[in-house]
């Protein structure tokens, strides 16, 4: 076919041509496809990303746990595929707010990023970038009600698709937000009850998530939960009212029994005790009386003595004066007896030798009886003294036996005292225990009592217990993702089809240049006998071939390297696996048949359009289009006064309008890209600037150790040592908030004392004034307001992780770029939440190392971390450099455009324009005033493009950062003038460019030529 | 010395390995205020002489000697400088601006001139001067044209140069342009080169130069040139 052959040496001869034709294809297919590809292109890797790790669908949690009975009946239900009950604890570790989860490798698996699965009980592993493998963690708290063990060791790390997001939502400890999450077996749970329960609904892997028919199939479910919540939440009412009253009984019984057992023993005791007293008491009389019987016996024994004594002294006396009267002491008597004996018995021997009838014998014997008489008398004194004798032996022999008797009695009476004396130490020994006793004994019983009543009363205001139910959309990381998909959909609405407009009408124009450049050719051939439809093919074939290849490349490019670039973006702040690119066969094919289509017909229509001229009219030029007097004209004082060139200047911009209009649209959609981009990179990057310069300036939060929760002198000298002063007591704590569709996050942040709050914290209004925290309420940030869509004087309503809810009122709108606050002074903070507890102190820094000096304040015990504003900002660079990419890319993409567009539109001009130009040369004009000539145009056109395009790009700037505000962020959305000059000068920067380009082309314009009438 | 003097003028094309030789060593000269006709069938090389005359392409070998100037060893701008001050140049196709205005059209060339003529006044000596603001399309051929010498004549040319001014054009209407061509010869005293097919033509001229192959056929002297009106088309 001669007509394809001479396609192709058409497409030799016109490279430039031709491959511009190939690039704006290509560039508007890959922008179009693949802006609109990244979404699903993100979905989809999520879905995938969920459905590997069997991400639940629901979770239930229960305010009084949840039991076995639970688990069957849900899994009765017709639309649950998986029911699983599990185990979690929260707890602070080493500082960070963290969540510890049994492992299951049924739902919510983890992905293991390095080392191994646990296999011993006390093994742990940990979310990437925490801990290394290795580590040893070691768990604080009351953990003993919850784990087995308290040290861990870290055998690997892990990603969950249940946190995906940096922002993992609410906890119950530390300050509120949760930090980091670790799984360990589940065997070395020892609770009661499990804490959650996961379900994944039935045939919702099949569906795609986020998307419709996934959250009809998972509504089946939720419909079946809500039917179930009241059944089971009742159920475990009564179960556990059941359990209480039960130990109640229980309870009572005991008390009882213990009453019952241990009160008779008490009064046993009792008894004992006060008979042992009046024994004792007895004793004491009995001791009494017999010490006073002993004295009276002491004393009649002793009178008796005294008597007897008498009557022995008395005795010895009469027998004394006896004596005396035989004129002898006692002591001779015994001596006067034997000499009287033997005189006796010398007389009586006397007297038996003398005569009885001899006087003598009368003498002797009278003198014998006076003898006798003396001796009788003297043997009666003797008796007598005798008698007395053994008297007084008697009587000393009674009283030595009466010593040793009162002797004896008196020790009878010591013991009994002696025993008396210990029985009242035992007795009072026995008392006091018995008190002691009787006293534990009381309280025990009391406080069982007590504990009776309490759990009575207890039971009373017994609350059901209330089931959570949360689906994936409640886990702040799902939403956030599917909105930023949105997001990029948003932008995908607007972009590319702009992109896709202008190389529409650059192709278009392409189009129609070149056929009527060559219709002297399409005459030709014609004239020469070749069909209209043959000619119009081999221009297809021209048009079709760049499409095609144009296509190839776009769709290629759109689909595998721009949603890379978007989601590495928009998904900065994520740990989701990397992106699956798909290559949207069905989209392909319809941008192919579009694209085809409207290049077939945009050919077909400008070929076509030559045939209604006859071959031999097609052989002459075109008559030259008329040319006509501009409004401008009609104001002769500027018109007389501009020069000559700028008359042709003027009248030649009115006279091709198409070339005007594709001109401003081309140049001002690019210079609002450009604008655009780098409106959204002054955004970011003052953004950061104006949340850590101008609002929140301080330097470092001190996070107070758990103990710590008021002002303390000696934390005051810690800091002064450490060169802090001027601290400032806050309460940090994250609520959440509900804005109708979804549930966010915000800091409650309350300040001990407002007078140094300007060293940290700029509160400034929306109007720029000063605010400042008062008694009655709080100041929330623009964005918060924005979202819950209140003012100055309304209230909010903020929850904390138990679901508790409280109302603040609003005092005041801040400035605030980054996060959702809500300020207040300690005395509101203390009228809302009760409480006027501290966990953090606010401070500047001079030039202290923060090493050492986070080491020494956590050294103190005071603190338990430092959280450094330098820190949060680097965190927010990272996010900040991804946006930077898609800056770098709408530049990029910008630039391209921009270059295609103004060297297409100045081609078109000069192609166009040959003749003329040639004429000029030949006329004599120098090089420099025929590209003039030209270049004035476009140099206007420019302008005013760039002018419409700033006035463009303040509108798609405005637009495209609202579309990718997140929640957290507040874009600044001002363009710094250095935007505008940089925007304005690489536009300038183009198109002198294009016109050193057009330059060269212009000088190459053969005059002898163009004198020829035209081929 | 005369006014134009072309000797030994050769042009070579290379077209790939072949060379072409458009003219070969052509010799004339022309006299200041002389109507001259270069007559020749297509391609045998009259346009390339027409070319180098007028500056817009250079000799391969030879000189041209245009007011004492030899202007075969210009350089490029100075090439461009000699079109723009000294040479007015009628096209066959007329290649008026079709943006601006007959006037306009006129004052496009004059602006760039060092001494031009009054742009309204060329534009009336034309026959033009009540259709000065119309634009090429409104015009007929013949006044295109006419608006075209306009634009030669203004500039105050030391030559003007003519491609086939009636190629174009109707003969009665070529009669007028050529009665315009030869007024303006004679009366300011313009050298006036024409190029043309048409032997007919010939027949106004002072000076006839028959180009042939490339080569210089003849040169014939007109004693008793014609006017137009006496010329037979």
């Amino acid at each position: 076919m001669l007509l394809f052959k001479n396609s192709f040496i058409k497409i030799r001869k016109s490279l430039g041509r031709f491959f511009s034709l190939i690039f704006i294809v290509a560039l508007g297919s890959a922008f179009f496809s693949g802006v609109r590809e990244t979404s699903s292109d993100m979905v989809r890797t999520m879905d995938r990303y969920y459905d590997e790790t069997a991400l639940m669908d629901f979770k239930i949690v229960s305010t009084m746990g949840l039991t076995d009975d639970d688990v069957s009946s849900l899994k009765q239900l017709e639309h649950a595929y998986l029911v699983v009950p599990t185990y979690s604890y929260e707890t602070v570790i080493d500082g960070n707010a963290t969540k510890i989860y049994a492992l299951s490798d049924e739902i919510n698996k983890v992905k293991l990023i390095s080392g191994r699965m646990p296999e011993q009980e006390n093994e742990i592993l940990v979310e990437e970038g925490t801990y290394q493998i290795g580590d040893t963690i070691t768990i604080t708290g009351e953990w003993e009600d919850y784990l087995k063990t308290d040290q861990f060791q870290v055998v690997g790390t892990v990603r969950s698709s249940l946190y995906i997001y940096e922002n993992k939502g609410i906890s119950t400890v530390g300050d509120g937000k949760l930090d980091t999450f670790m799984y360990i077996p589940e065997s070395n749970f020892i609770m009661e009850y499990y804490t959650e329960i996961y379900l994944i609904a039935k045939d919702s892997i099949d569906k795609t998530s986020y998307r419709d028919d996934y959250i009809e199939q998972v509504t089946l479910l939720e419909d079946e939960l809500q039917q179930l919540k009241p059944i089971r939440e009742t159920a475990r009412y009564e179960e556990i009212l059941t359990e209480a009253m039960k130990k109640i009984y229980d309870a009572e019984e005991t008390l009882q029994k213990n009453i019952d057992e241990n009160e008779p023993k008490f009064q046993d005791a009792r008894a004992t005790l006060d008979n042992s007293r009046n024994e004792l008491e007895q004793a004491q009389k009995e001791y009494q009386d017999g010490i006073n019987a002993l004295e009276d016996q002491r004393q009649q024994m002793e009178n008796q003595f005294a008597t007897t004594e008498q009557e022995l002294t008395n005795g010895q006396n009469e027998l004394i004066a006896t004596l005396e009267k035989y004129g002898i002491t006692l002591d001779q008597l015994d001596a006067t007896i034997q000499t009287l004996a033997e005189q006796i018995q010398k007389l009586q021997a006397y007297l038996e030798t003398i005569d009885p009838s001899s006087p003598e014998y009368s003498i002797i014997e009278a003198q014998l009886q006076t003898l006798n008489v003396s001796y009788q008398g003297l043997l009666q004194a003797q008796s007598a003294n005798q008698s007395l004798q053994s008297g007084r032996e008697q009587l000393e022999v009674g009283k030595r036996t009466w010593a040793e008797e009162y002797q004896k009695a008196q020790n009878t009476l010591q013991d009994a005292k002696t025993k008396i004396a210990n029985g009242e130490v035992e007795l009072a020994q026995g008392e006091a225990e018995y008190q002691e006793n009787y006293r534990v004994y009381q309280e025990e019983i009391n406080n069982a009592r007590q504990e009776i009543e309490q759990a009575k009363q207890d039971v009373a205001s017994l609350e059901k217990p209330v089931w959570y139910l949360f689906d994936r959309e409640d886990s702040s990381g799902y939403t956030t993702f599917y909105e930023s998909a949105n997001k990029i959909d948003a932008i995908a609405s607007v972009f590319p089809i702009f992109f896709v407009l202008v190389a529409l009408l650059m192709c278009m124009n392409t189009m129609t240049r070149m056929i009527d450049e060559e219709r002297g050719e399409i005459g030709l051939f014609n004239s020469l006998g070749y069909s209209k439809y043959s000619i119009i093919a081999s221009y297809i074939f021209y048009v079709l071939l760049a499409t095609i290849i144009g296509l190839v490349a776009g769709l290629m490019i759109g689909y595998f390297a721009v949603p890379h670039a978007l989601f590495d973006v928009y998904t900065a702040s994520f740990t989701i696996p990397n992106l699956m690119t798909y290559f949207n066969i069905p989209a392909s094919i319809i941008i192919t048949i579009v694209c085809v289509i409207t290049m077939i017909a945009v050919t077909w229509f400008t070929t076509n359009r030559n045939f209604k001229h006859m071959p031999a009219s097609l052989l002459r030029p075109e008559t030259p289009k008329n040319g006509k007097k501009v409004f401008l004209e009609h104001i002769k004082i500027i018109w007389k006064h501009l020069s000559f060139t700028w008359k042709v200047t003027i009248r030649n911009l009115f006279r091709y309008k198409k070339r005007i209009i594709m001109t401003l649209i081309g140049i001002s959609g690019c210079t609002a890209l450009l604008l655009t981009g780098f409106g959204i990179k002054d955004s970011i990057g003052s953004l950061l600037d104006k949340q850590f310069g101008e609002i929140q300036m301080y330097d470092a939060l001190l996070m107070l150790d758990e103990e710590q929760d008021q002002p303390n002198a000696e934390i005051t000298t810690l800091l002064n040592e450490n060169q802090i002063t001027n601290e400032i007591y806050i309460n940090m704590e994250s609520y959440s908030f509900e804005t109708g569709t979804k549930t966010l996050d915000a800091y409650v942040m309350a300040f001990q004392n407002t007078q140094e709050i300007n060293r940290y914290l700029h509160l400034v209004d929306l109007d720029n004034n000063q605010l400042t925290l008062n008694d009655y309420g709080a100041v929330i940030t623009e964005k918060m307001a924005d979202l819950l869509n209140v003012k100055v004087g309304d209230v909010i309503q903020i929850r904390n992780s138990n679901n508790e809810l409280y109302i603040v009122k609003i005092s005041g709108i801040c400035r605030n770029y980054v996060n959702n606050y809500i300020y207040m002074n300690a005395k509101y903070y203390e009228q809302v939440f009760g409480t006027n507890t501290y966990n953090a102190i606010m401070v500047n820094l001079q030039d202290q190392d923060k090493e050492e000096l986070g080491n020494k304040l956590i050294a103190s015990n005071y603190f338990s971390s430092v959280q450094y504003t330098e820190d949060s900002m680097s965190m927010f660079e990272d996010v900040i450099d991804g946006m930077n990419d898609i800056v770098y890319l709408i530049i990029g993409f910008s630039t391209f455009l921009a270059i295609t567009v103004l060297y297409n539109l100045t081609t078109i001009n000069i192609s166009e324009r040959t003749r003329e130009i040639a004429t000029l040369k030949v006329l004599g004009f120098y090089d420099r005033e025929v590209s003039t000539y030209v270049y004035r145009e476009t140099i206007i056109l420019t302008i005013f493009g760039i002018i419409i395009g700033i006035f463009l790009g303040l509108s798609l700037n405005l637009f495209v950062l609202t579309v990718a505000e997140t929640d957290e962020i507040l874009f600044v959305k001002d363009i710094h003038f250095l935007s505008y000059i940089y925007t304005f000068l690489i536009m300038i920067l183009f198109t002198v460019i294009v016109q050193v380009i057009t330059h060269f082309i212009l000088r190459k314009i053969n005059m002898i030529d163009s004198l020829k009438s035209v081929e | 010395m005369a006014f134009i003097d072309v000797k030994n003028v050769s042009k070579t094309y290379q077209m790939g390995e072949v060379t072409i030789k458009a003219i070969d060593r052509v010799n004339f000269s022309i006299e200041k205020g002389e109507l001259v006709v270069i007559l020749g069938p297509s391609g045998a090389g009259k346009t390339t002489v027409l070319n180098i005359l007028g500056g817009m392409d250079t000799a391969s070998s030879g000189s041209v000697i245009i007011d004492q100037e030899d202007i075969s060893k210009y350089t490029k701008k100075q090439l461009t400088r000699y079109r723009r001050y000294d040479i007015g140049f009628v096209f066959q196709f007329y290649n008026l601006v079709g943006n601006l205005t007959a006037l306009e059209n006129v004052e496009l060339a004059s602006q760039i001139c060092k001494d031009p003529l009054d742009s309204q006044k060329t534009l009336k000596s034309v026959g033009l001067g009540d259709r000065a603001n119309h634009f090429p399309a409104q015009l007929s051929g013949g006044e295109q044209q006419r608006v075209s010498i306009a634009r030669a004549l203004a500039k105050n040319p030391k030559l003007l140069l003519c491609d086939e001014p009636t190629g174009a054009l109707d003969s009665k209407t070529g009669r007028m342009i050529l009665e315009l061509l030869q007024d303006t010869c004679h009366k300011m005293h313009m050298t006036t080169i024409i190029i043309t097919h048409n032997a007919v033509i010939s027949e106004i001229a002072d000076k006839v130069i028959k180009i042939k192959n490339g080569k210089v056929d003849d040169i014939i002297l007109n004693k008793h040139p014609k006017l137009v009106k006496e010329i037979d088309w």
